[in-house]
């Protein structure tokens, strides 16, 4: 009966230990994983970089919105983006005014996702465009082209 | 869920109808103003009386708005126990306070109220390449959940209203994780705002 009951035992132990020893090895896994994981962050994983369209649309405060041209947009927020930015950031991201209606108003600006934020950063910065005091107002962003169109229709 | 209210709480410009239609199509719900003494409605847009109060001259009796105290030196922060209840936030004058030491952010941290940071005021020092190590600070104090820090826009004319996902990307730009750029523009501004609210239905 003894040795019986002492296997039966040592069985539910070996299990027991078992059981502990995956859980520990997950946990570790996991945890290596967590620690490896914000260490190669930023510095070896390069994102893809993909493109995002900005609708924006411009308001003025001052003068009449049709004097404001497509070539001045795009001069402005490009100067408003180095001036943020620096060189580098404008070519890494390479805002690009893709739309502009100059009627009402609405234009779409192309980016980098990871520079979008700074864009639209760049965007309030942009006071003036061809002696017309303005303030651009960010609307949507799209992950294609013809949705921005799109949106830009309903709009 | 609902969705937060947008506020900016220093807007300090004019009020008339261009500047109200432009702050509604920028998203804005509510604005805090000096200019105003008293709760208005303007086409949609909630106008809320603002003070920015200087330690000495607190407390400020009967005023129904936002209480912002404005923090000079080290000494506005000292026996601080005694600032709960009588104002909503803080607004530090980053020039005249010169460096500090750690008693004085241990008093800001202690005080548990939220600190003001005006984006025109800030963008103009990342512009013209002042310090802004203060600031950064204050930033780090707020992801680690130390502090409470919210975004307005100062603007002094419709001209330099901001737009809130502008003000967020300052803050993203800086180095603060994206959830807290967007709670500091669109959640803390309400919530200092329900403080108020509060206060009055109180009174």
């Amino acid at each position: 009966m003894l040795p019986e009951v002492l296997a039966v035992l040592a069985l539910v132990v070996s299990l027991v230990s078992l059981y502990l020893s995956l859980v520990t090895y997950s946990r570790v896994r996991r945890a290596v994983k967590v620690v490896r994981e914000s260490l190669t962050r930023g510095t070896s994983r390069l994102a893809k970089p993909r493109r995002r369209y900005v609708v924006f649309e411009v308001v003025p405060i001052s003068g009449d919105l049709s004097s404001v041209s497509r070539e001045g947009l795009e001069e402005a927020l490009t100067r408003a983006y180095r001036e943020l930015n620096g060189a580098v950031g404008l070519s890494l991201a390479r805002p690009t005014l893709v739309h502009y209606d100059r009627s009402r108003g609405l234009g779409i600006l192309a980016v980098k996702h990871l520079w979008k934020r700074q864009a639209i950063l760049a965007m309030s910065l942009v006071r003036e465009v061809d002696g017309v005091r303005v303030v651009l107002n960010p609307l949507r962003t799209t992950g294609t082209r013809r949705k921005a169109l799109k949106y830009l229709e309903k709009f | 869920m609902r969705s937060p209210v947008l506020a900016d709480l220093c807007y300090e410009g004019d009020l008339d109808q261009f500047s109200t239609r432009l702050l509604t199509r920028l998203g804005y719900r509510v604005v805090a103003s000096s200019r105003v003494s008293e709760s208005l409605e303007l086409e949609g847009l909630r106008v809320v009386p603002r003070v920015t109060v200087r330690r000495g001259e607190l407390p400020v009796r009967g005023f129904k708005g936002v209480r912002v105290l404005l923090v000079e030196s080290e000494k506005d922060l000292k026996a601080y126990q005694r600032l709960r209840g009588l104002v909503d936030s803080v607004r530090v004058d980053y020039e005249r306070l010169g460096d500090v030491d750690k008693d004085f952010i241990r008093r800001l941290v202690g005080l548990s109220l939220p600190v003001e940071l005006v984006f025109t005021d800030l963008l103009r020092k990342v512009l013209g390449r002042s310090s802004i190590d203060f600031h950064l600070l204050l930033l780090r104090l707020y992801t680690r959940g130390r502090l409470r820090v919210y975004l307005c826009s100062g603007a002094g004319s419709a001209g330099e209203i901001a737009h809130p996902e502008a003000m967020a990307s300052l803050l993203t730009s800086l180095g603060v994780p994206e959830p807290y750029a967007l709670g500091a523009v669109y959640r803390i501004p309400e919530v200092v705002l329900e403080g108020c609210y509060l206060r009055y239905s109180q009174s």
